[in-house]
């Protein structure tokens, strides 16, 4: 066996007990969500999104959790003095903890998706049985694609926050990152577009195309129409997201592969000095969301925002006094608030 | 062979080791000494490959230690190894039992049953000294061509100490091992130890056969009749002194003849000459250069 192999298998062995308790945990979810249309419709009514909808919020939690869970043994400088000494490289190393995670959520997500489609093709049944009203035409060609489109976007989310994640000094750290990268890029588009609103006539996307869950929360919706009509209602900006959450999630497997191999164990439990953590986030997220704001009808809320970077950047440091760099950051904050005035 | 060539690393933007260079040959216990803060454990961190170093090489008979086939040869013991809540003796046995299927499940069972561990309980339920043993019953029983130890003595008592340094050497003589153990208490070194290497200041102070680093030091207590001037040893080469009114012990670097002879000149009512211990050359070798 190779050591690839041998570390695999036993990565995998190991998540069993995890494994186990999230399957468990997530079918008991995948019940209660399909069973709330008996609550909401006294069981005349059968709707596709609700009983569907633990799916998308299964896979989101597993997205965050999973990449969690795998990667705590990496932020504790004790467990890497066992680890890191291991006849296996890191780059095998990498690849089996990414794919050890694909797995869990891969095997809990079909887990869910099988119990929801049974549950779907009985109620069907049951439902041209005795009178009631099914929402959409079910058709099964609608399921598999539908759990596949979430499964998609599912590993596209947990490749980002694989990466994001390793690339944290601490586990608190790389928890905060995948918050910043939930909502960053819907807080640059929201500043982008007020931008183009402000200079030019141009309206053409909804920011919220960039929060990183949207893809898959819009998905039953999507599903519903396309059920409805035989064709896909998606506007241009839902395909552009779509196109980056998935390139973003494949460049996010590179990166995460790169980031691991090349991570210092001396480094673990030190502040996180990534070009993609808070040096880059803090001024990024700060001054995408001085540009939305308003500041002739809100200033208040502009110098909440500098204080919440001032507050973001003693935490990065882990200290009250900042480097030279934090302040230039944090005074540099007019310029935006200056663009907000005039865009607004 | 191990051979470290012009070693640096840095911790936090502090250099803990500056230019190493040290060889160790196959079938040695090398002892690794040095105050607090030294640098051993870097050492031997950068040794296990779980540290990449900033500068230099290390090899491993020639091979690098970031090479997997390489590392198949290591095993590396920290002086605080990692276990989860559910860990017990035995799941630790059985995830190094797949990297290293040397492992003598006979070793491991013997040392096992000499520390009368129960290898199905949690080891977090185990004392400080009991996870120790859990852990060195394991390296032990892997029989690693190279095995790195820190501070493995720590919490033994002494049975288990004898039972230790008596399976290493076993290893050592059996497989022509090297082992490297890094400990503050000297004197467990000295017994078993070939050589020794001293970490101080950054860089290897000193490196050597243990019997030939003692024989450097010689120890002399005097007594006198009358109470003894402070400045008594001027002009000795003496490393250190203990004096009460009329007693004094010193312990002198070079040839014990020549130094005996100097001493009677003092005309001391008793001279004799004491055993000169590891730890106080070790103690010697540091206080000489303002360490202590």
């Amino acid at each position: 066996m190779t050591s690839f192999k041998k570390y695999f298998s036993y990565q995998l062995k190991r998540s069993l007990p995890r494994l186990s308790t999230i399957a468990l945990i997530s079918l008991l979810i995948t019940m209660i969500f399909t069973r709330l249309d008996l609550i909401l419709y006294e069981n005349v009514f059968l709707s596709f999104t609700d009983v569907t909808l633990a799916l998308p919020f299964i896979m989101i939690t597993l997205c965050i959790t999973i990449p969690i869970l795998e990667l705590a043994p990496f932020k504790n400088r004790r467990n890497l003095d066992t680890l890191m000494f291991l006849p296996v490289s890191r780059l095998k190393m990498s690849i089996a903890h990414y794919l050890n995670g694909l797995v869990q959520i891969v095997s809990v997500f079909l887990l869910c998706s099988l119990y929801t489609l049974f549950y779907l093709l009985k109620k069907i049944n049951d439902f041209s049985l005795i009178l009631g009203y099914v929402e959409v035409p079910f058709s099964i060609n609608y399921f598999v694609p539908y759990v596949i489109f979430i499964l998609l976007f599912g590993i596209a989310i947990y490749s980002i926050y694989m990466f994001v994640i390793s690339s944290a000094g601490t586990l608190i750290d790389g928890i905060a990152f995948q918050l910043f990268y939930s909502v960053g890029l819907f807080f640059v588009a929201l500043a982008i577009k007020n931008i183009l609103a402000g200079f030019t006539s141009l309206k053409f996307y909804n920011a919220e195309n960039f929060i990183i869950f949207d893809p898959i929360i819009d998905l039953p919706y999507h599903f519903k129409k396309l059920m409805l009509l035989e064709k896909w209602d998606l506007t241009a900006i839902d395909y552009i997201s779509f196109i980056m959450w998935g390139i973003l999630g494949i460049a996010s497997i590179f990166g995460f592969i790169l980031t691991f191999k090349k991570q210092k164990a001396e480094k673990i439990g030190d502040i996180s000095t990534s070009v993609f953590g808070y040096k880059t986030l803090i001024p990024v997220l700060g001054y995408s969301m001085m540009i939305s704001v308003d500041t002739s009808l809100d200033l208040g809320f502009q110098l909440l925002l500098i204080l919440a970077m001032y507050v973001g950047y003693i935490i990065y440091r882990r200290s009250a006094r900042l480097k030279k760099a934090d302040y230039i950051c944090l005074a540099s904050s007019i310029l935006p608030i200056f663009l907000s005035l005039i865009i607004h | 062979m191990i051979n470290i060539k012009n070693l640096s690393h840095s911790l936090g933007g502090n250099l803990v080791l500056s230019g190493v260079n040290l060889q160790i040959s196959d079938g040695t216990i090398m002892g690794l000494v040095g105050i607090n803060g030294a640098g051993k454990s870097t050492l031997l961190r950068l040794l296990a490959g779980v540290y990449f170093a900033n500068e230099g090489v290390i090899e491993y008979d020639g091979k690098s230690p970031e090479n997997e086939e390489t590392r198949e040869d290591i095993f590396f013991l920290p002086d605080d190894p990692y276990f989860t809540n559910t860990s017990t003796v035995k799941s630790i046995l059985n995830m190094y039992k797949q990297f290293y299927p040397a492992l003598s499940l006979d070793t491991y069972n013997s040392l096992i049953d000499t520390f009368k561990l129960d290898e199905n309980k949690p080891i977090r339920a185990f004392s400080k000294g009991m996870r120790r043993q859990a852990y060195i019953a394991i390296a032990i029983s892997i029989k690693p061509k190279y095995l790195l130890l820190d501070e493995a003595f720590d919490g033994l008592d002494p049975l288990a100490r004898k039972r230790v340094k008596d399976e290493l050497i076993k290893m050592v003589e059996e497989n022509n091992s090297t082992v490297i153990i890094s400990s503050h208490s000297l004197r467990e070194l000295e017994d078993f130890c070939d050589m020794y290497t001293i970490i101080d200041n950054k860089a290897v102070s000193s490196s050597g056969d243990i019997s030939e680093k003692t024989n450097r030091y010689c120890k002399f207590m005097l007594a006198f009749n009358d109470s003894i001037p402070s400045d008594i040893f001027n002009g000795l080469p003496y490393v250190s002194i203990t004096k009460s009114e009329k007693f004094v012990t010193g312990v002198f670097e070079g040839d014990e003849n020549e130094i005996k002879k100097a001493l009677l000149k003092l005309q001391p009512v008793v001279i004799e000459q004491l055993t000169v211990d590891f730890e106080e050359a070790f103690i010697s070798e540091v206080s000489k250069n303002d360490k202590l």
